[in-house]
């Protein structure tokens, strides 16, 4: 918080101390103020009040103002003093002025006085401050000097302990001076230097000479500047100097001295070199190697990844050095754990695991992985890897190939021994080398007899001299594909042959191929044959299949499928009714026997059959595609029944859901009230539900066809617009619109009408048309505006009531206020006094006046319930006429009357009366005198309620610029005709209270016309 | 010196009138004064007066009258007259105690100031300080 501004005011008049604090109060100035008037009390405030001003009275009794100065000025205070003077006279202020005073304010000018006080007090506090700060800036140069002077000492003994040379160049009188250590660096005595910086070039190695200047010609230009040279010592020995250069310029700006440090960083050199060097080997390693190299961190981040890494990962540098090494590792392969174990303990591991690329892919990779120190003695690991997909895949292809060849090995060996022929190779001299199985069957010899033995043994001696002339053509080159000879079977019977062979002069082999000519051989052999291939067939078969045999349709074959179907075993031997009894009921027994009996094929699809296939007696339903082909024994008698049967039951029954949910769907759109069309993009009409069809009827009384073109249904207007609200669905659109139809069956209705495109990928194939009936929600909306409507206008009524009253009523009584001040004069004269007496009197009338039409208004406002009755028109009009017949008479006044469409109303009688008296009058106050006023009064029947016409031909207004004005209370359009503009405003209010309202048409000079609707 | 010559009022009200004039004729037996209770008679006598009124003229105008209000008078007046401000100086003159009214007044360039009834010394005397500064302060805003 801030603190308050500590006041000291000299002044022995309260009154004025008072208002001094009264000004700076008003000011929203923070203060404590002593006031005090004598010497005493002033000296002790200065010890102990301490203020931070003194405001002072020029003069009192005890003490005056040049006098609080000088005590001031003895005590060496600096206050800021304000001089408070009751009079402005020149002398006093300057001599106050001149003793210190630092303002002065006259005391009826005291709103100077806040800013004066606050602007004194900153403007000490600002000296104050300065002071202090030129005292602190002094000390501190003091204490800097001390420092700098104990800095260079310890700068001397630091440069000595790191062997810092140190010279400077006088350049006006080209003295270069050096210390010690410069002359130890160079190695040599100072008797040897003679005083020249070129002593010192001149050792600088040669290599480096041209650097050197150039280097020495561009520091020229700076401030400071730092070079590193090699020198050779007068012992031949090369070392590294670092030297730091700094100039020295005179007020021209042009160096006056030069002073440098020099140092031996030799070791560091050297040091720096090596390691460049290592530096370089490792790079190059790095870059070039063919493995994969990835450097991380302990926390796995990757911090280098050489080029080949970035092949074998399929990444960038840059995707690197987002990743970490878990992002590189496949932690699913189970070779990893143990290869990051060994590396944990022994720190380096080698191993061959599958490693993640970039893209998600994985390899397989040999890696070799080392935990290691860099030179800043950071721990980091490599990984050394090397993709060995490509290695593994041809291990694998290799395993693939050989087992193919093993394989086809295998064939080959079959084809030998399932041969119905036999195959075999002879070589030069005619020995069989290789023969298949086959010469078992054929000859009776098993191979081993035959191999190594000369085929001709086997011949028939009187085919021996064919066999050896065809054989010699052979292995000329001529292969034979058709030879007949004889061959002795073990049993001593011939065997005639047919030969193929063909001579391979590489394998110094002939190829042959023989057959049994008497076929008997080969008809066994196809039989077994065919035989396998059958079995094979009805276990692989995708069908169920089995065999019943006989008439009690005993199982004599089933395949995995036809058990996996009944989901039973071992049915083999077991009849039909053992193995499902099921199935009798539902009738395929009775489909079984008539096969049995006709010998006809049976074939059903799709059908239904209940199976106890879970393994205990629960049914479950499958469908089934079947048939049942009989099979014959050699008389021809049917002997047993082929089942075939396909299960189709998933099948069915997703078609069967599929209907089901259609149906669904279809009894939805059928229920639902809300109408919809589909067209297509044809526009033409593809369904619509029953709704639809409905609101069609009853709209264009036309039904609905699929096909149609669905502008076509619609009239000519609604059709244009339908047709380009179509268009902009197909643009993708949403459309919805709310449509108004007077008639619906009778019955005003509201639609709302929405367009939806209907989207296949992307594009509009079609239209949805939905048609809601929201008649009750939109009535409900209209009624709900108008309500909002009534209670907005009642709220401008009441509130132009409210202004028109308080106007009212404050006229007069202004009037009164007026004319009593006037007769409050006491020098009046009689006449005038009773003037204004009697304008008094005038206003209290139209006070009353006010204040009994405001009751009238206000009764009609508040009596809500009044005792209704039928009342005639007529009657009521004649009344009327009657009390005001003098009147009527006196202005030559018509009423005509016209009730014949409807004589009376059921309403408040004393209302009626108000409204048709209240119009009457206003006709006949408001007529014109120059023609014969005539005012016609009719009734009429619109609907439900009742119309009552009031049109005259009276003075009429303007009824364009007033009609909104015309039934408001006070409002009066006519100067010259007396009226207090309530009648029609009570009118109004009695026409609403009864639940109708009035409107009114008028033209100057021509008439008005009233209507009122109840 | 007073800096308008004439003074005239427009009010239905035969009271206010009544007042208005004893007050001013009380007050400043020196200046003019003219009391219409029908405004279309005052505009009349306004617009046939223009020719010779080399005089300042401050108009006290009724805000709520049956054939034009305060403000449709006011209207006329800156039809017929495109630069009647120089001439005229108007005070709309209510018994109204209706913010609006004085919310009006006030947004209104062609009125001065919004005086309610009944008019007494005071007021007249605000008239005239008011006319009194318009006169010799030179007017900044337009």
């Amino acid at each position: 918080m801030k603190k308050p501004y500590k006041i000291l005011h000299l002044e022995d008049v309260q009154t004025d101390s008072e208002q001094v604090a009264f000004e700076l109060k008003k000011n929203n100035i923070y203060f404590e103020i002593l006031v005090i008037d004598s010497l005493v009390a002033y000296e002790d405030a200065l010890d102990n009040f301490k203020p931070a001003i003194i405001l002072c009275s020029h003069s009192m009794p005890a003490l005056n103002s040049i006098k609080a100065l000088e005590v001031l000025k003895e005590k060496k205070l600096e206050i800021p003093f304000i001089l408070i003077t009751s009079i402005l006279n020149e002398e006093i202020v300057m001599s106050v002025i001149k003793k210190g005073a630092d303002d002065y304010i006259i005391k009826d000018r005291l709103m100077r006085l806040p800013f004066a006080l606050v602007n004194s007090i900153e403007k000490a506090t600002h000296k104050k401050d300065r002071k202090k700060m030129d005292v602190a800036a002094f000390e501190k140069e003091v204490s800097i000097k001390k420092d700098l002077k104990m800095l260079s000492e310890k700068l001397k003994l630091a440069s000595k302990i790191v062997g810092l040379g140190v010279w400077e160049y006088n350049v006006a009188d080209g003295i270069f001076t050096v210390d010690d250590t410069i002359l130890q660096l160079n190695g040599v005595t100072r008797n040897a230097f003679n005083g020249s910086q070129l002593f010192f070039i001149k050792m600088v190695h040669p290599d480096d000479l041209e650097t050197f200047k150039k280097e020495v010609a561009e520091g020229a230009t700076k401030e400071i500047y730092i070079i590193t040279f090699r020198i050779i010592l007068p012992d031949k020995s090369i070392r590294w100097l670092k030297s730091v250069v700094k100039h020295q310029r005179n007020k021209g700006g042009q160096i006056d001295r030069i002073i440098g440090t020099s140092q031996d960083v030799t070791e560091h050199k050297l040091r720096e070199l090596a390691i460049k060097e290592s530096d370089e080997k490792y790079r190059s390693f790095f870059e070039n190697s063919m493995d994969g190299i990835v450097l991380t961190i302990p926390n796995g981040t990757v911090v280098a990844a050489n080029p080949a890494a970035q092949v074998i990962f399929k990444m960038s540098e840059k995707e690197f050095c987002t990743c970490t090494r878990y992002d590189l590792f496949d932690y699913h392969d189970q070779r990893l754990q143990p290869f990051l174990d060994e590396r944990n303990k022994n720190g380096r591991a080698t191993g061959e695991f599958r490693l993640l690329r970039h893209d998600g892919t994985s390899f397989e990779a040999g890696v070799s992985s080392a935990i290691f120190s860099d030179a800043n003695g950071y721990q980091q690991s490599s990984l050394i890897i090397r993709d060995i997909s490509t290695r593994i895949q041809a291990q694998q292809l290799i395993l693939q190939t050989s087992t193919a060849l093993q394989n086809a090995l295998e064939d080959v060996k079959k084809i030998l021994s399932s041969s119905l022929d036999i195959i075999c190779t002879l070589n030069d001299s005619g020995n069989f080398v290789t023969i298949s199985s086959a010469c078992k069957q054929i000859w009776q010899y098993s191979p081993l007899e035959l191999v190594e033995k000369n085929y001709l043994n086997f011949v028939h001696p009187d085919d021996v001299e064919k066999t050896i002339q065809m054989k010699d053509s052979v292995k000329n080159g001529n292969p034979v594909t058709i030879f007949q000879n004889r061959v002795i079977r073990k049993d001593g019977e011939e065997v005639p042959m047919l030969w193929s062979a063909r001579w391979d002069q590489s394998a110094e082999l002939m190829y042959c191929i023989a057959k049994d000519a008497t076929d008997k051989v080969r008809f066994e052999k196809a039989f077994e044959y065919e035989r396998q291939r059958f079995k094979e067939m009805f276990h692989q078969a995708p069908s169920s299949i089995a065999a019943l045999k006989g008439k009690d349709y005993r199982f004599e074959l089933a395949n995995n499928n036809y058990l996996q179907l009944i989901g039973k075993t071992n049915i083999i031997g077991k009849t039909l009714k053992e193995v499902l009894p099921e199935v009798e009921a539902q009738g395929f027994i009775k489909i079984l026997d008539a096969v049995f009996e006709t010998g006809n094929v049976y074939q059903a699809n799709e059908m239904h059959i209940q199976l106890a296939n879970g393994g205990n007696d629960l049914l479950s339903d499958l469908y089934l595609n079947f048939i049942f082909q009989p099979y014959r024994n050699q008389n021809c008698d049917v002997e047993g029944i082929f089942i075939f049967a396909n299960d189709v039951s998933e099948r069915v029954m997703a078609r069967r859901k599929a209907l089901t949910e259609t149906a669904n769907l279809q009894s939805i759109l059928n229920n639902t009230d809300i109408s919809y069309i589909l067209l297509d993009k044809h526009i033409k009409i593809v369904a619509f539900n029953r709704k639809a069809n409905e609101n069609m009827l009853a709209v264009y009384g036309t039904n609905l066809e699929n096909g149609q073109y669905y502008p076509d249904r619609l009239d000519n207007e609604t059709k244009q617009e339908a047709k380009g609200s179509i268009q902009k669905v197909f643009a993708g659109e949403i459309i919805s619109s709310e449509v108004y139809f007077p008639s619906i069956n009778g019955q005003p209705r509201w639609y709302l009408y929405k367009m939806n495109p209907i989207s296949i990928e992307n594009n509009v194939s079609g239209v949805c048309i939905s048609a809601e009936d929201i008649t009750t929600k939109k009535e409900a909306e209209i009624e709900r505006e108008q309500i909002t409507s009534d209670l907005l206008q009642r709220n401008n009524d009441l509130e132009q009531f409210n202004y028109i009253v308080s106007h009212n009523l404050r006229a007069p009584v202004a009037n009164i206020s007026g004319a009593v001040s006037i007769l409050n004069n006491k020098d009046l004269d009689s006449q005038t006094k009773e003037l204004f007496w009697n304008a008094v009197s005038i206003s209290v009338n139209r006070l009353d006046n006010v204040i009994q039409d405001l009751n009238t208004i206000l009764e009609i406002k508040t009596t809500q319930h009044q005792q209704k009755e039928y009342v005639q028109f007529i009657k009521l009009t004649q009344n009327i006429k009657d009390s005001i017949a003098k009147s009527l008479d006196e202005a030559g006044f018509t009423i005509l009357t016209s009730f014949d469409e409807i004589e009376g109303i059921d309403t408040v009688k004393g209302y009626l009366y108000s409204i048709f008296y209240n119009l009457i009058i206003n006709s006949l106050k408001y007529r014109r005198h120059n023609i014969a006023p005539v005012l016609s009064i009719t009734s009429r029947k619109i609907g439900n309620s009742v119309q009552i016409i009031f049109s005259d031909n009276g003075l009429g207004f303007n009824a364009e610029k007033k009609k909104d004005q015309v039934f408001k209370l006070y409002k009066r359009f006519h100067n010259n005709i007396e009226g207090k503009g309530i009648g029609l405003f009570i009118v109004k209010t009695q026409v609403e209270t009864l639940g109708g309202h009035i409107e009114v048409i008028s033209r100057e000079q021509e008439g008005t016309t009233f209507t009122i609707t109840i | 010196m007073l800096p308008f010559k004439k003074i005239i009022i427009i009010d239905d009200d035969k009271t206010v009138n009544l007042i208005c004039s004893y007050i001013i004729k009380k007050h400043l037996p020196d200046v003019l004064f003219e009391a219409f209770t029908n405004p279309e008679e005052a505009l009349k006598s306004i617009k046939q007066g223009i020719h010779n009124a080399a005089v300042t003229t401050v108009i006290l105008l009724d805000i709520n009258m049956p054939t034009l209000t305060g403000w449709e008078v006011l209207e006329h007046l800156r039809k017929m007259l495109p630069n009647f401000n120089e001439h005229f100086s108007v005070y709309m003159f209510s018994s109204s105690i209706y913010y609006r009214d004085r919310e009006q007044s006030q947004a209104n360039p062609l009125v001065t100031d919004f005086i309610d009834k009944p008019l007494t010394i005071d007021k007249l005397d605000r008239i005239i300080d008011a006319e009194n500064s318009k006169r010799t302060a030179p007017t900044i805003a337009t």
